[in-house]
């Protein structure tokens, strides 16, 4: 009686699966909704798989489409405010919007990273520091902070993370986020003026208060 | 891999060690690709000049 109950709800969902048209369909549609919350189509699509997973592992009768369409939608919903409750969303969706990628991934023309002269070939070190603090100052707050605990202060991910309290994977982000912009900056700005270097002696101080204020 | 995944990576083994396969495609991407490589070695040098300013690496520098 009951391995029969049982095998008609398989067969009521497995209808729905082997329905390849609906499913596809189905598909794109949860993938195109989950994507208006989370911009990152690898995420998107992850929480999509595990909802139509969930179909299967849950398994539950349907009178028709309609009704397992919904059922599998709500559950791509508590899906979904898992992964935003786990993740935070702002910087979940910064690194999508790389505008130095076009949509293939590959660098844009003006976003090429160049090569930096090496400090061993005649840089010397106080003017990339004053550099790199100009650069740093441009840097949007989240960002300055965590890459200057990371770098500067060599705080181990972990650590940041409880600090700032953010998850390991915002902090890449961000760290990522910093790199590229602080790449950017560094090249754009690449000063050769010796009357910057006077300017070297204040830099530690500014750098530790970038990092209290941060705090 | 593409330019922006392998530009997430190298920044991300800055942080982490990467698992062996990422680290290959990694590898791999960087020999093929000067743009990244660029990327690469801009990032490592950002964190070795931080290093060598804190260690006063820069002082012999200054007496120059
Ligand atoms: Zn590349």
């Amino acid at each position: 009686m009951q391995s029969n109950a049982l095998s008609h709800v398989e067969s009521s969902v497995m209808q729905h699966f082997n329905d390849v048209g609906f499913m596809s369909q189905l598909r794109e549609q949860m993938i195109r909704f989950t994507q208006t919350q989370l911009r990152d189509a690898e995420i998107a699509e992850d929480i999509v798989q595990e909802a139509l997973l969930g179909a299967v592992k849950n398994l539950k009768a349907f009178a028709g489409r309609a009704a397992f369409r919904s059922w599998v939608f709500a559950m791509l919903k508590n899906k979904m405010i898992d992964h935003i409750r786990k993740q935070g969303r702002a910087p979940a969706t910064q690194s999508i919007d790389a505008e130095e990628f076009n949509a293939k991934g590959s660098w844009q023309q003006e976003a090429k990273p160049m090569p930096w002269q090496c400090p061993e070939a005649g840089l010397k070190q106080e003017q990339f520091m004053v550099i790199l603090e100009l650069c740093l100052n441009k840097l949007p707050g989240n960002q300055a902070q965590v890459f200057m605990m990371r770098e500067f202060l060599g705080l181990a991910c972990a650590e940041i993370c409880t600090e700032v309290d953010i998850t390991e994977s915002n902090l890449h982000v961000l760290l990522y986020r910093a790199r590229m912009n602080l790449q950017k900056c560094m090249a754009n700005n690449w000063l050769h003026d010796d009357r910057q270097a006077t300017l070297q002696k204040s830099i530690k101080n500014n750098l530790m208060n970038t990092i209290k204020k941060g705090r | 891999m593409n330019c922006q995944k392998a530009s997430e990576l190298a920044s991300r083994q800055q942080d982490q060690p990467l698992s062996l396969s990422k680290k290959i495609n990694l590898k791999l991407h960087l020999l093929m690709c000067e743009h990244c490589r660029n990327f690469s070695k801009n990032i490592e040098q950002l964190s070795d000049s931080m290093q060598s300013f804190l260690s006063g690496d820069d002082s012999k520098d200054q007496k120059k």
